[in-house]
């Protein structure tokens, strides 16, 4: 649904499965991907819609809900550390292990420094202290060692292992 | 990067999720305790090798937070864990990929041998490390030196060096790096040296202050913010950065990545 051709100051960004979103152009600047749209000579910011095949409208609004919220939050200085942790846990507990992931692949697309830490730290602790049946599960890993070849791998990486029980 | 799941390909939810790109998975590692990253080598094929592509390394003894307790002689078992960490530490760089630089390395432990210090400082310089964050502690107290290769690194662009290291009065190898120092100015590409007050009340003496004004001298310093310095038993060091940080115990802090807080902390 393209928007009225009124002057605009906002950048148009279509996900794969929805309507075009629009998003300030203080947002759009934090997604490199776009930034480098933006850039480009032949981007108008009144017409054009930046497609974005690989995310979808939820992806692409979880984004922009982030960042609208940490942007905003800088801003006033009060209470922010307690609200914005409850923001960022609010934030992931909307998110199944499948969508988080999927949100990861999102935010690398678009290169969105701010959200992709904010993940990569999620997935991290999410993961931590977990057995390797989880970790696999988690990111889908197939084990692909056969027996004798993680045998070899536990041995000659007992250095690491050291007090890590196996499955 | 090539994987080996010939059977497995028909399983489902796979793919997409395992295909996050390299880029990521070692960015989340990034946020993960190292020995954890290390044991992801067990997950699969893929995974066997990534983590020694890591840039950004952060390596913590003791991460409960008693790192930092200071002046308490450590438990036998702490002295057990230092040990095996330091091990550890030796491990984990003689198996990373050695042809790529280092961006980021982070340092935090305390009674290291002195020849993992240099083990981990050396590998640092020699692998272009950029940001070095090195807090370290004596029980009981003793001088460690700083290599010439860390001294004269080109690509630090920002450093912490947290030593509470305790005055001595050997200073035989002072001398000795007069004339290197000219050749290999230190700390080439800092940008602001900050001077602030240590633990415990001394003035700032004129040695001191000369041996800022070296820094200043030798270094693209952009700037120069003298709060309180406390020297004790300062040696004839003018001029010898180098030597003061080894011998004196000077402590050094980040701001942000071009500028630096070095603090003269004497117990």
């Amino acid at each position: 649904m393209a928007k009225t051709p009124e002057p605009k100051r906002t950048i148009s960004l279509k996900p794969c499965d929805g309507d075009v979103i629009e998003v300030s152009p203080m947002i759009a600047k934090q997604m490199q991907t776009i930034q480098s749209f933006i850039e480009d000579d032949s981007f108008i910011a009144t017409t054009t819609i930046i497609p974005l095949p690989n995310v979808t409208a939820f992806q692409l609004s979880k984004i922009i809900d982030y960042l609208n919220y940490h942007s905003n939050s800088k801003a006033v200085a009060d209470n922010v550390k307690e609200s914005t942790k409850k923001f960022d846990e609010e934030f992931l507990k909307e998110l199944e292990h499948d969508k988080l992931k999927e949100l990861l692949h999102a935010a690398n697309y678009l290169n969105v420094k701010e959200v992709l830490d904010f993940l990569c730290q999620a997935v991290a602790d999410l993961i931590q202290d977990k057995s390797v049946k989880f970790v696999r599960k988690f990111f889908g890993v197939v084990n692909d060692y056969s027996v004798e070849e993680e045998e070899d791998i536990r041995r000659t990486h007992a250095w690491a292992f050291e007090g890590v029980e196996e499955d | 990067m090539k994987r080996q799941r010939e059977s497995e390909r028909d399983i489902n939810d796979i793919d997409r999720l395992s295909d996050l790109p390299d880029f990521v998975l070692l960015h989340i590692m990034e946020f993960m305790d190292i020995k954890d990253v290390v044991q992801t080598c067990i997950l699969s094929k893929r995974w066997k090798n990534l983590w020694k592509s890591m840039t950004n390394l952060t390596l913590h003894c003791l991460d409960d937070g008693r790192t930092y307790t200071r002046v308490s002689p450590l438990e036998d078992t702490d002295q057990t864990c230092i040990l095996s960490f330091s091990k550890f530490v030796s491990r984990i760089l003689s198996d990373r990929d050695g042809s790529l630089h280092l961006q980021h390395l982070d340092f935090a432990h305390r009674d290291t041998p002195e020849i993992t210090l240099l083990e981990v400082m050396e590998y640092a310089a020699s692998h272009n490390v950029q940001q070095f964050r090195f807090p370290v502690e004596f029980y009981p107290p003793h001088t460690f030196e700083l290599p010439l290769s860390i001294l004269c690194c080109r690509s630090l662009t920002f450093l912490k060096l947290d030593f509470w290291i305790f005055s001595s009065a050997n200073n035989k190898r002072l001398s000795n790096h007069g004339s290197m120092k000219t050749q290999h100015p230190c700390f080439s590409r800092l940008k602001s040296v900050k001077v602030e007050r240590g633990p415990l009340p001394m003035a700032l003496d004129d040695k001191g202050i000369s041996t800022v004004k070296y820094l200043l001298q030798n270094s693209p310093l952009a700037k120069v913010d003298i709060i309180t310095c406390f020297v004790v038993d300062m040696l004839a060091l003018e001029g010898f950065v180098v030597d003061m940080l080894a011998l004196e115990g000077f402590v050094v802090t980040h701001q942000s990545s071009h500028e630096l807080q070095v603090c003269f902390d004497i117990l």
